[in-house]
C-alpha cells in the first residue's frame, strides 16, 4: 500500500485506477456498516474516492501501514461531517463517532493504529495470531481459534487473556497512546470539577 | 492443577479492558477490516466501479493542474484560457473534469456555471484573488477592449516592486472604468458568487 501512494503521488495513471478499484468498494462497505443506504454509501465513497486522491501529496509515510491507517482516518472524519449535514438522522451504529468528532486532532488515530500494530508484532507468532483472529479481524470464538490452531479452546482463551495483557502493558508504555492517556486524565479531572 | 485452572479462570473473568485499549483495538480492527473486507464481487455494479474510476481520474487530472499551476504561477489570461493551457501543456485531457463539475461551457457565465467554473479553480488551488482577475479579464474581453497582454505592455510599470497581479488589477481597475452599470452589476453578482464558494470550501478546511 505504501508502494501505491508513492505511485499516486508521482501522477502514475494506473495507481489511481488501483487506487479505486481497491478502495471504492471498501468505502461503500464501510459506509454501509455504519447506517448509509446503498446509494449514500456509494455517493460519498465516489466523493472520499477524488477528495482522498487530492489529499495523496499531504500523506507522509512514516510507518508501514500508515497509509491505510491515514486513508482509515479521513473517511471516518468525512462520515462524521456526512452525519452532521443530516440532523434529522440517527447513526445506525455509534462505533465511537462521538469520539471521533469530540477529537481536535483526527491524526490521533493513525497513531494509535500504527501503534497497536506494532504491539502485536511483539507478540510470540501465536499469540499474534489469537489476536487477529480474535480481536483485530473476524472476531472469531475461541472454538474456530483452536480449530485453526490446533489447540484446545481453553488454552486459547487463557492465551488470548494473557495477550490481551501483554498488549495493553505494551501501548501503555508507546509515547503516542501515552499523551493520548495524558490528555484524557487532564479533560477527566477537569470535567469532575 | 486444577486450582491453577480456578486461579485463570478467575483472573480472566475479572480482567476488564480498559476504555481505550477497546477502541484502540476496534479502530485498528476497521482499518484492517479496511483492507481486506470479504466483497463479494456482485455486491459491487458496474456503474458502481465505474464512478469510482472516474472519481480517481479526476483526481490525477486535477492534481496535474495543480501542480502546472504552482510551477508556471498567474499568467494574465481569461479563465477559460488559463485552464485550457494549463491542459494544454499538461496534456490532460479536461473533459472528465468538465463533465464531474457539470461545466458546460469553460468561458461562460451565467450563473448556474459561475460556482462551478470558481470550484474548478479552487480544486486547482487558483487562489481567489487571481480567479477573480481571470474573470476580470473575461469579462474586459467580452467588452471588446484590446487584450490583457496589450493593456499590460501599454502600461508598464518601472516599479519593480509591483508583481504581474498587481500590474493587472491596476490596468483592469482602468479598463472597468469605462463598464456600463449592467456589466459592473453582472460582475459583482459574479464576484459574490465565487466568494461563495471559496468562504464554504474554507469552513470545510482539512486537517489533512
Amino acid at each position: 500500500m505504501e508502494e501505491l501512494a508513492k505511485r499516486m503521488v508521482a501522477l502514475d495513471q494506473e495507481a489511481y485506477r488501483e487506487f479505486a478499484d481497491i478502495f471504492g468498494p471498501r468505502f461503500r462497505s464501510f459506509f454501509l456498516k455504519r447506517g448509509l443506504t446503498a446509494s449514500d454509501a456509494e455517493d460519498l465513497a465516489v466523493s472520499c474516492i477524488t477528495d482522498i486522491a487530492l489529499k495523496i501529496e499531504k500523506y507522509k509515510s512514516e510507518k508501514k501501514g500508515s497509509f491505510v491507517a491515514w486513508i482509515y482516518t479521513i473517511i471516518r472524519h468525512e462520515l462524521v461531517n456526512w452525519w452532521r449535514k443530516k440532523p434529522d438522522e440517527v447513526p445506525l451504529t455509534n462505533d465511537g463517532l462521538l469520539n471521533i468528532a469530540q477529537e481536535d486532532d483526527p491524526r490521533q488515530n493513525i497513531d494509535i493504529i500504527c501503534a497497536v500494530e506494532n504491539a502485536v508484532a511483539k507478540l510470540s507468532d501465536t499469540d499474534q495470531t489469537i489476536i487477529q483472529l480474535r480481536d483485530l479481524g473476524a472476531q472469531h470464538s475461541y472454538a474456530e481459534i483452536a480449530e485453526l490452531l490446533d489447540i484446545k479452546p481453553g488454552n486459547v482463551r487463557v492465551r488470548h487473556h494473557r495477550a490481551l495483557q501483554r498488549l495493553q502493558s505494551i501501548l501503555e508504555e508507546d509515547p503516542h497512546i501515552r499523551k493520548l492517556l495524558n490528555r484524557k486524565e487532564n479533560n477527566d479531572r477537569r470535567e469532575s470539577k | 492443577m486444577r486450582r491453577k485452572k480456578e486461579y485463570q479462570a478467575s483472573q480472566i473473568e475479572t480482567y476488564q479492558e480498559p476504555e481505550w485499549f477497546t477502541e484502540a483495538l476496534r479502530a485498528t480492527r476497521d482499518a484492517a477490516y479496511f483492507v481486506n473486507p470479504v466483497i463479494e464481487p456482485e455486491q459491487i455494479s458496474l456503474s458502481f466501479r465505474e464512478r469510482c474510476r472516474k472519481a480517481a481520474e479526476v483526481a490525477l487530472i486535477l492534481e496535474t493542474l495543480r501542480r502546472e499551476r504552482r510551477r508556471v504561477g498567474f499568467v494574465p489570461l481569461s479563465l477559460a484560457n488559463y485552464i485550457e493551457g494549463l491542459a494544454k501543456v499538461t496534456n490532460v485531457s479536461l473533459t472528465p473534469v468538465l463533465l464531474w463539475l457539470g461545466i458546460t461551457d469553460l468561458a461562460g457565465f451565467d450563473h448556474g456555471s459561475v460556482k462551478a467554473l470558481a470550484r474548478l479553480a479552487k480544486d486547482i488551488e487558483i487562489s481567489i484573488r487571481e480567479t477573480l482577475v481571470h474573470l476580470r479579464i473575461s469579462f474586459a474581453d467580452r467588452f471588446g477592449l484590446a487584450p490583457i497582454s496589450m493593456l499590460l505592455a501599454h502600461r508598464r510599470s518601472t516599479d519593480a516592486r509591483h508583481s504581474q497581479l498587481e500590474e493587472c488589477e491596476a490596468a483592469l481597475d482602468q479598463v472597468e472604468l469605462e463598464f456600463d452599470p449592467k456589466t459592473k452589476r453582472d460582475f459583482r453578482q459574479i464576484s459574490a458568487e465565487v466568494r461563495s464558494v471559496y468562504k464554504s470550501s474554507e469552513e470545510g478546511s482539512s486537517l489533512f
